[in-house]
């Protein structure tokens, strides 16, 4: 495989132009871009759908989008990491309509039956543990349009701009969005830490 | 509205959620297996968007060239007929533009005026082309001398066109030195590539008219 555009070394090079080189079929671009964005590409379909297969699944399938659409990426209306969470994003509300809008993580399951999609010692953190699978219940069982604007601004930090590109809307629907979902969240999570707070009770009784 | 501790699990829970290093590996390795296979395709692919290109470029040149010939000529061919007689089967001996003008009207495709002028004068040229006889009787006419180079008369079509007389020699025809400049009718056979293989003139004291 011949490589072009070699003047700029690929760990250095912007997102910009791995794309471009990704679209002229260069394929260390390619992976060089996998590597940098996989994450953020897999936090978006793991925290919209809350499986981890599920998010293997898009993860793959948007890297396989970029391999075949890196040309169209347009580099002034999104950044690069904002056009992978949108394709992500689209990939997973798709699974979510397939799937009848099954959220696997939220309904019921125990934190000791999920697949452990977290690589980190929990027996250590196990408090602030506790309190984040609170935080990503609450979120899975936020509606979609919420569940994507607090995936997307709050845990994938992207600005209300990109966000917006990502999911094809305007600025202010972001922010009107956000504001709603986080107000939502607190709430669940007020619930969540009462409950959590008599069970505690219950067992010390 | 957004606690601190609201930020600090958000954060928690990002850095959680993170692809576990087995899956990126396994993912990494069919991804890289994926792009080799469709490389072969995508390193071919400029030279063959190119070559699409061209050849898209080229049929849309033929195209508008034949469409802006065809709306230039001055006569339809469905209303040329292909036997001796063809200059006398129309009595009338409408001009051109005329005749093309009623030849658009009653076109089996005519849309009620609506038709996109561009487009309308190449529609019943296209009907007329279709039901053209399988056998023409070219009788009457003369071989123009360019036509000894071109490729072998396969088929084709009779167009008649208003020639100005000074160009008749070019096409094999003499005349005399007294003739008017007034334009004179002409049916020309043009072959299967749109090039003219022989003329007749259709009647010169009609086209004198």
């Amino acid at each position: 495989m011949p490589h072009r555009m070699t003047a700029q070394p690929l760990d250095r090079a912007p997102d910009d132009a791995l794309m471009s080189r990704i679209a002229a079929g260069d394929q260390d671009a390619f992976t060089e871009l996998f590597r940098r964005r996989r994450n953020e590409v897999y936090r978006v379909a793991l925290l919209m759908t809350g499986g981890a297969a599920v998010a293997e699944d898009i993860a793959q399938d948007v890297f396989l989008a970029v391999m075949r659409d890196a040309g169209r990426y347009e580099a002034g209306r999104s950044t690069v990491t904002a056009w992978l969470c949108g394709i992500a994003r689209n990939h997973a509300r798709r699974r979510l309509d397939q799937d009848g809008r099954i959220v696997r993580l939220a309904e019921g399951d125990e934190p000791g039956q999920r697949e452990p999609a977290v690589q980190r010692d929990l027996v250590a953190e196990i408090a602030a543990a506790q309190h984040v699978d609170a935080l990503r219940r609450a979120i899975l069982k936020l509606p979609v349009r919420y569940r994507e604007v607090v995936v997307l601004c709050d845990l994938q930090e992207l600005s209300y701009a990109d966000a917006a590109a990502a999911l094809d809307c305007a600025v202010g629907t972001v922010r009107s969005r956000l504001h709603r979902a986080r107000a939502l969240l607190t709430a669940k999570m007020r619930d969540a830490n009462s409950v959590r707070r008599s069970m505690i009770k219950g067992c010390l009784a | 509205m957004i606690s601190d501790e609201y930020q600090q699990s958000i954060r928690e829970l990002a850095r959680a959620a993170t692809m576990p290093d087995a899956m990126a590996e396994r993912m990494e390795a069919e991804l890289q297996r994926a792009f080799g296979t469709a490389g072969a395709a995508s390193e071919r692919s400029p030279g063959v968007r190119w070559l699409v290109a061209l050849a898209a470029a080229a049929a849309v040149i033929i195209a508008v060239s034949a469409a802006v010939w065809f709306t230039r000529q001055p006569v339809t061919p469905h209303n040329v007929t292909a036997g001796p007689d063809a200059g006398t089967t129309d009595p009338a001996g409408p001009k051109a533009g005329t005749t093309h003008a009623a030849a658009l009207k009653a076109g089996p495709t005519d849309t009620g005026g609506a038709t996109n002028a561009a487009i309308a004068p190449r529609l019943p040229r296209r009907a007329s082309r279709n039901t053209l006889p399988p056998v023409i009787r070219p009788a009457g006419f003369v071989p123009v001398p360019a036509a000894a180079a071109l490729p072998r008369f396969e088929s084709g079509v009779i167009v008649r066109v208003a020639l100005p007389v000074t160009a008749l020699p070019s096409y094999g025809i003499d005349i005399s030195p007294a003739s008017s400049g007034q334009p004179v009718e002409a049916d020309v056979l043009l072959g299967q590539d749109g090039l003219a293989r022989a003329i007749r003139l259709v009647n010169t004291s009609r086209s004198q008219q």
